[in-house]
């Protein structure tokens, strides 16, 4: 499962990315996540499962979402709370969530 | 307090969300982002060249020789001095990129087409005479970051009309069988050759004007104006900082989205701190981009000295974890725990500290810097994610550049003491309410 978090620089979401694969690793899922600046959202959606937003990177939402999702790939920001507190296991739920629908 | 969070969630959010998502702003912010890269690396080479160390001049002489000082600064050459170039074609792939047509033809395009905009002569001196040489691209002056705004426009415009003859089909088509590559080449061909000639007339119409080129024109009339009304006094900065802290209020990258507007204004008069301090003068600028580095301590807001605050002060249990895990990221200016964790975003009470603390520390590096009491910075681009105090020293090439940094830590921190005390005492009472409830809740069950 691929899982993609986007925000300016890529540098806030890999943060959180670390946090999802703790917990990912605790409860055995092989997922792989990627933090990646919302320029270069571009070049790397193919073979994405998953696209969240990290919520300062709100207004790429238009952007990535037409790119996205005629491809097929759920696209959607993440909670602010969770992600300030660098929520890492309520992030991959609401990831897993997205892929099932 | 209700009222001001509904306009900022249903009026101000919309709309900021809008112009920075806008396609024409997107690829001119996107653009620079991937050639700043270019400026770090011609920047680390100033550094080496402009070290702040004392006698490290004549020991660069004494060591390398007297050409040294003119070699090592060739990185800067070839990224800054010819930086229109780069950021003609970036420019310009972003947004072809955007609209999914071929973003290298069309950036090889804009290239084209911003030369043939450009003067190919240039002056030199001789002995007290001045030569017109011919056939020369430039290092520094148009090419460099004098000739931004240019790019910038020839990007937009030579990618629209690219855009729009492929939409609209108005190309050479090959017959099927012909390579997809080459069949690509051609049919950049016609729009090519309408979008060269349009630029060769618009020389033309200006070969007619007193200014003689669009540079020229943009210059007089959009740049320097810009720069000295909208960017560089203290007025721009308050106004830059209070819009970057603003859009933070409503949970929007703010630095990424103002300092896309602002960089073409600012590049220049960097280069111009740059070109004094090689010439051994004071810089003459204390606006640049890297003035902005040095507000953002800890992040946006400033919010370093908030981390601190909490875990120094804070006494509840929640605040003190959240300053724990802020504390890391904040060495390095990332601050997206604080303000989405405390939370500082959509929440009227804390947007007061955050756009309070940025505009009095702009004040204050302002007026230290104009009473040169502060080194002012010298041009040079380092990564924002450089840590504080390191960072001022950098980008002053000064000790005082450091100093003013802390000082401006303290002084956010007492902005921000009063607001953390109130939210913490709010907090502890929470969090033992939760405690006592668990408790009489535990007893109860053991008593039954």
């Amino acid at each position: 499962m691929n899982i993609i978090l986007v925000c300016f620089a890529g540098m806030s979401t890999s943060m959180l990315v670390s946090k999802m694969e703790k917990v990912a690793a605790e409860r055995g899922i092989i997922a792989n996540i990627t933090a990646m600046p919302a320029t270069e959202i571009y070049d790397e959606l193919d073979g994405a499962d998953v696209v969240l937003l990290g919520p300062q990177a709100r207004y790429a939402l238009d952007k990535v979402k037409s790119e996205a999702e005629p491809k097929g790939i759920p696209v959607a920001v993440i909670d602010s709370i969770l992600y300030g507190t660098m929520n890492g296991g309520a992030v991959l739920d609401m990831a897993l969530e997205m892929a099932k629908k | 307090m209700e009222k001001i969070q509904r306009f900022l969630e249903t009026k101000l959010l919309p709309a900021a969300t809008k112009v920075a998502g806008q396609r024409h702003l997107a690829a001119i912010r996107d653009g620079f982002i991937s050639f700043i890269p270019f400026l770090i690396i011609g920047s680390i080479f100033i550094i080496i060249q402009d070290f702040p160390a004392p006698g490290w001049q004549e020991l660069q002489v004494k060591l390398f020789g007297e050409f040294f000082n003119q070699f090592i600064i060739l990185p800067k050459r070839v990224t800054y001095d010819i930086m229109s170039i780069f950021i003609v074609a970036a420019i310009s792939y972003k947004l072809a990129q955007s609209y999914r047509i071929d973003a290298f033809s069309s950036a090889m395009l804009s290239i084209s087409a911003f030369i043939l905009l450009t003067p190919i002569t240039t002056t030199i001196d001789i002995d007290g005479t001045s030569h017109v040489v011919e056939k020369v691209i430039t290092v520094g002056g148009w090419y460099g970051t004098n000739g931004i705004i240019v790019a910038i426009i020839t990007a937009l415009v030579a990618t629209e009309m690219f855009n729009y003859f492929i939409k609209k089909g108005i190309i050479i088509r090959m017959p099927d069988g012909v390579p997809p590559a080459v069949s690509r080449a051609f049919s950049a061909l016609l729009p090519g050759f309408v979008i060269i000639v349009v630029m060769l007339l618009v020389r033309l119409l200006f070969m007619q004007t007193p200014y003689e080129n669009i540079h020229d024109f943009i210059y007089q009339v959009v740049s320097l104006p810009m720069q000295s009304l909208v960017a560089n006094n203290i007025f721009g900065a308050i106004g830059t900082v209070f819009a970057i802290s603003l859009l933070w209020c409503l949970g929007l990258n703010g630095g990424t989205i103002v300092n896309g507007i602002m960089r073409p204004f600012w590049v220049p008069l960097q280069d111009e701190n740059l070109a004094a301090i090689e010439a051994g003068k004071v810089a003459p600028n204390i606006i640049t981009e890297q003035f902005f580095d040095m507000i953002w301590i800890g992040g946006a807001g400033a919010t370093l000295a908030v981390v601190l605050v909490l875990l120094y002060k804070s006494k509840s249990k929640q605040y003190k974890e959240l300053g724990k895990m802020s504390l890391a990221p904040g060495l390095f200016n990332i601050n997206e725990p604080i303000m989405f964790g405390l939370p500082v975003v959509l929440n009227p009470v804390l947007m007061l500290p955050l756009l309070l603390g940025p505009i009095v520390i702009t004040i204050i590096n302002y007026s230290a810097m104009a009473l040169e009491i502060v080194a002012r910075p010298t041009g040079v681009i380092i990564p924002w994610t450089t840590p504080p105090l390191i960072q001022g020293f950098l980008i002053t090439g000064h000790w005082s550049g450091a100093l003013l940094q802390l000082v401006d830590i303290v002084i956010v921190m007492l902005i921000w003491f009063p607001f953390i005390a109130v939210m913490d005492k709010k907090k502890v009472a929470e969090e033992a309410g939760v405690l006592e409830s668990k408790n009489t809740n535990g007893k109860m069950g053991v008593s039954s």
